[in-house]
């Protein structure tokens, strides 16, 4: 090779190499994440939804927060401190906690952003319904004062709604349009045509920048997300409850951590046939869970009962005797999840077992968004849903069947199972506590309102370059992401490879 | 075979022995510790989980996960351990991480039973029931698992520790014990300062030793040591003696001959058949005759008067030394050279005498040599031979035996040349010989030949 082709090809392998690694330090990596669904809203006193929450999860912040083994943990308050009477909590807010706007966290966001979700227009009004009352101490300091005390209360506070807001911002009317939160990361843009959400990390957050400077959110169904993932387009996939035989932890990591979560079929009483008990307990007991587990999730666990494994109240044992109980006749409709993998499957296996017992059951499939619709205007008579909880305690679940809850899904109405509930929150005593709930689950199992599939197990798919994910026992909505990295070497040989 | 302090003869033999207490030592002393400590700590263990277990297994009737992880926890970061909640096989609450729960728990393949517990690589597995009094949990346990990685390492300092500290005392006791020998062998030292002071004919330690069967042995040894001299004194006597009556012997010898011609002399002179000149001749010779018998007499008694030979057992290189730094001291003009092969060759002789005897021929060879003279001392088999040459001219080898016998007439004056005669008898009362004969160099070399022990 003479001398000038030489020289030609060293510049051009130096004009090639030489932007690619200027890229590859200048533009900061990208954690791209994926999620099933544009979240509902913004407002955390509205949701219900899980893309809603991991959303705001990373944007907002409350006065507390769930470590990974569901340890309360000071988030924006520094300390705290309960009256022996359980009736007044006393909360000191960091010095350094900024929204960001860069105004800091004071006291009065704290009573604006409570009373707001103790508000009527609040959809979790019911979780703040013990307060009584909440003073301001100072800028820093503040008390809730309960009407009586309400152990869970700490882990109300601790949940996806307790999210503390800018009290001079919040009642704008396009202030969830460009939300301002205290959280570890800002919220850049929300793009509804490519349908991703583009997040910054806030270089003020009180626990130090976090060392995923920018973050994606991305749509997808789970297959397209798996095929994402393959192609390195993907960081994350731990919203996805993915087996952990999936071949797409042949490449990438797993992390693997029980949630507390029930996969059921809801039921709603006030939709024929079930709108009989009968029906709902024989249907409870037809339905093929231990068979549905197997073959779809096998690393789940067997479901015991509504509540989680591992939380008070899961081991119920009740069951029901349906053998003189014939099938009606009329049509059932279950609805699943679209973005779920396998629908087609999951769809043949229910229909096919259901008939074989005389049941005429029609399997459907529906966008999660319409599916949420349909399952907050009690539209469907029968869906599958995952029931994840917003804290550690059974009655964060147990009320969704309360009578006066709005939530309530079943409609079911047990005055017994009210009156319960309602015992369960006045007392103080623990094991008290445990028997009153477990009476009330008793009931709602006897009432069918729920079959209950299986506890899923949590298989996250983290690229390789992903360091420090760390998952939580509650839901993947509580992964701390102000801790997680990417590894920019792991990355720029990536790059480079490509 | 080399010589060796005594320090270091103590010590080589210790060595081995030193090593072996020393690791024995450290293997028992840290074995030991961690059985204690393992028991220990095996017991302690039993007794938090316990402890616990009653209000564990109110946690694990409710199913309270959480409160399950809280209290492991706790327990787990002030006992240093990893704790496991097992339910029926499965994981229920764990410190070692999320991803254990709901799992089967699975106990190390390679495992060791030991006092009640289970120890798979570095790792302790102390495993305790928990029982519901009055609720069925199934098969219920908590599973403690506690790095040995620290007792190892604690195990492992103290062995070294124990390993250096042994053989640092062994090494004090070996010093001790080496300080103790050298004490107690202080009076056998006293002891052989003494037998070599008698040996060199010192003063010796009048103290007396403090080892009674040591004090008898010096003793025993100072009087075999008189008794040995009284007998070489005795000896010496008799041998001097002897060597009188051998001067005598020897006089008598040598006078035989003068006299024969004297007798001769007197029978000519009065023999009538022999002619006037002969007469005359031989009446002429009479004085002369007279005198040479006289002058061997008076050599003789003067030998026999003045060198009284006392023999003693001693070195006779200090001897010649002695009598040629005295003559060195005296004469400087010409060269006198020494030469011996060994430091100490042991003869019975008279120093004083031999020392005269040296002198004499020392002095004579001075005078006659023309730049050195040569003494030297050769140790044969059978004698000592001491060497006074002289690169002179030498003597005429026939009048040799007439100045041994005192017959000579001295060259220096006119008189009796009495130095050599002196000197034979000197030699004579050894037991020796003075033998002469010209070296190579012409000059004159005389040999004084004493007999070797």
């Amino acid at each position: 090779m003479n001398f000038k082709k030489q020289l030609v090809l060293l510049v051009f392998a130096v004009g090639t190499i030489v932007p690619l690694s200027l890229v590859a330090q200048e533009k900061p990596y990208i954690y791209v994440k994926s999620i099933y669904s544009m979240p509902l809203t913004l407002d955390p006193i509205q949701m219900s939804d899980v893309a809603s929450i991991a959303v705001g999860n990373l944007i907002y912040d409350g006065l507390l927060k769930f470590s990974p083994e569901l340890e309360l943990e000071g988030a924006l308050a520094e300390s705290w401190f309960t009256s022996k009477d359980g009736k007044v909590i006393s909360f000191k807010l960091r010095g350094q906690a900024v929204f960001h706007s860069g105004e800091p966290v004071t006291a009065e966001d704290v009573k604006a952003s409570l009373t707001r979700a103790m508000s009527n227009k609040s959809k979790v009004k019911n979780l703040y319904s013990s307060i009584k009352e909440i003073k301001i101490k100072d800028d820093k300091n503040i008390d809730v004062i309960l009407k009586k005390p309400f152990p869970p209360f700490l882990s109300v506070l601790a949940g996806s709604t307790a999210k503390i807001l800018p009290k001079t911002l919040i009642n704008n009317k396009s202030f969830f349009d460009q939300p301002i939160g205290s959280g570890a990361f800002t919220l850049e843009n929300i793009d509804k045509q490519k349908k991703e959400i583009s997040l910054n990390a806030f270089s003020s957050y009180y626990l130090g920048q976090p060392k995923i400077a920018k973050m994606l959110l991305k749509e997808t169904t789970e297959e397209v997300a798996v095929q994402l993932a393959k192609a390195e387009e993907l960081h994350d996939l731990s919203i996805w409850p993915l087996t952990e035989n999936n071949n797409v932890f042949s490449f990438g990591q797993k992390i693997s951590s029980p949630v507390a979560s029930t996969w059921i079929i809801g039921i709603n009483t006030t939709k024929p046939p079930f709108n009989d008990l009968k029906i709902r307990q024989l249907f409870k007991n037809q339905i093929p869970t231990e068979k549905f587990r197997i073959k779809f999730y096998p690393d789940a666990i067997k479901a015991n009962g509504y509540i989680p494994n591992g939380l008070v109240g899961s081991d119920i044992d009740f069951s029901v005797n349906t053998s003189n109980i014939k099938p009606p006749k009329t049509k059932v409709t279950l609805i699943i999840p679209k973005e779920l993998s396998r629908t087609d499957e999951m769809k043949e296996f229910f229909e096919t077992s259901m008939k074989q017992q005389g049941w005429n059951l029609e399997v459907k499939t529906m966008e999660w968004s319409q599916l949420m619709k349909g399952y907050a205007n009690k539209s469907l008579q029968s869906f599958l849903v995952s029931m994840n909880m917003d804290y550690p305690d059974a009655d964060f679940l147990l009320k969704n069947f309360e009578s006066s809850n709005s939530d309530n899904f079943s409609s079911l109405k047990n005055k017994e199972i009210d009156s319960l509930l309602k015992k369960s929150r006045e007392t103080q005593d623990r094991k008290e506590r445990e028997q009153l709930n477990k009476k009330a689950l008793s009931l709602i199992e006897e009432s069918a309102v729920t079959v209950n599939l299986f506890y899923p197990r949590a298989n996250y798919w983290i690229s390789k370059c992903v360091q420090n994910l760390k998952p939580n026992m509650l839901s993947e909505v509580y992964i701390d992401y102000s801790k997680v990295a990417l590894d920019e070497n792991c990355l720029a040989k990536k790059l480079v490879s490509k | 075979m080399k010589q060796v302090t005594l320090f270091k003869h103590v010590s080589a033999s210790l060595n081995v022995y030193r090593w072996i207490t020393a690791f024995m030592t450290a293997i028992i002393v840290s074995v030991l510790f961690s059985g204690l400590f393992f028991n220990y700590k095996i017991n302690s263990d039993k007794k938090i989980i316990s402890a616990l277990s009653p209000y564990l297994s109110t946690l694990v009737v409710s199913s309270d996960r959480p409160e399950l992880m809280r209290v492991l926890k706790s327990v787990s970061s002030n006992a240093q351990s990893q704790l496991v909640l097992i339910q029926d096989d499965m994981v229920l609450a764990s410190t070692r991480g999320l991803e254990e729960l709901d799992r089967s728990f699975v106990w190390p393949s390679s495992q060791v039973q030991v006092l009640g517990a289970t120890i798979s690589g570095h790792s302790l597995f102390i495993s305790e029931d928990i029982k519901s009094p009055n609720q069925n949990i199934g098969a219920a346990s908590v599973v403690m698992i506690s790095d040995l990685s620290q007792i190892l390492w604690v195990t492992l300092a103290i062995f070294c520790s124990i390993l250096f500290l042994s053989f640092g005392a062994s090494l004090f006791l070996s010093y001790r014990t080496q300080k103790t020998i050298k004490k107690a062998l202080a009076p056998l030292e006293q002891l052989q300062s003494d037998i070599k002071s008698l040996i060199d004919g010192k003063e010796i330690e009048t103290s007396p030793l403090m080892i009674a069967e040591l004090e008898d042995i010096r003793n025993t040894v100072a009087q075999t040591k008189n008794k040995l001299d009284n007998a070489k004194d005795k000896l010496a006597e008799v041998k001097a003696k002897k060597l009188s009556a051998e001067a005598y012997k020897s006089l008598i010898h040598d006078l035989h001959n003068p006299v024969a011609a004297l007798r001769q002399m007197v029978s000519l002179s009065q023999d009538e058949t022999v002619d006037a000149e002969t007469k005359t001749e031989a009446m002429n010779s009479l004085p002369r005759i007279t005198d040479q018998i006289l002058n061997q007499v008076t050599a003789a008694k003067k030998n026999l008067e003045e060198n009284v030979v006392a023999l003693r057992e001693l070195n006779i290189i200090e001897c010649v030394k002695d009598s040629v730094n005295q003559i060195k001291a005296l004469e400087s003009s010409k060269k006198l050279l020494i030469d011996y092969n060994a430091d100490q060759i042991l003869v019975p002789h008279d120093p004083n005498l031999l020392k005269r005897a040296l002198n004499n021929l020392i002095e004579n060879g001075l005078e006659a040599a023309n730049s050195e003279v040569m003494v030297s001392v050769k140790n044969k088999d059978r004698h000592i031979s001491i060497f006074v040459s002289d690169d002179g001219q030498g003597m005429d080898e026939s009048l040799i035996p007439i100045y041994f016998q005192g017959r000579g007439q001295s060259g220096k004056a006119n008189r009796q040349a009495l130095g050599l005669s002196s000197t034979n008898h000197i030699v004579k009362s050894h037991g020796g010989k003075l033998i002469y004969r010209k070296n190579q160099h012409g000059g004159s070399s005389f040999e004084i030949r004493l007999e070797a022990l």
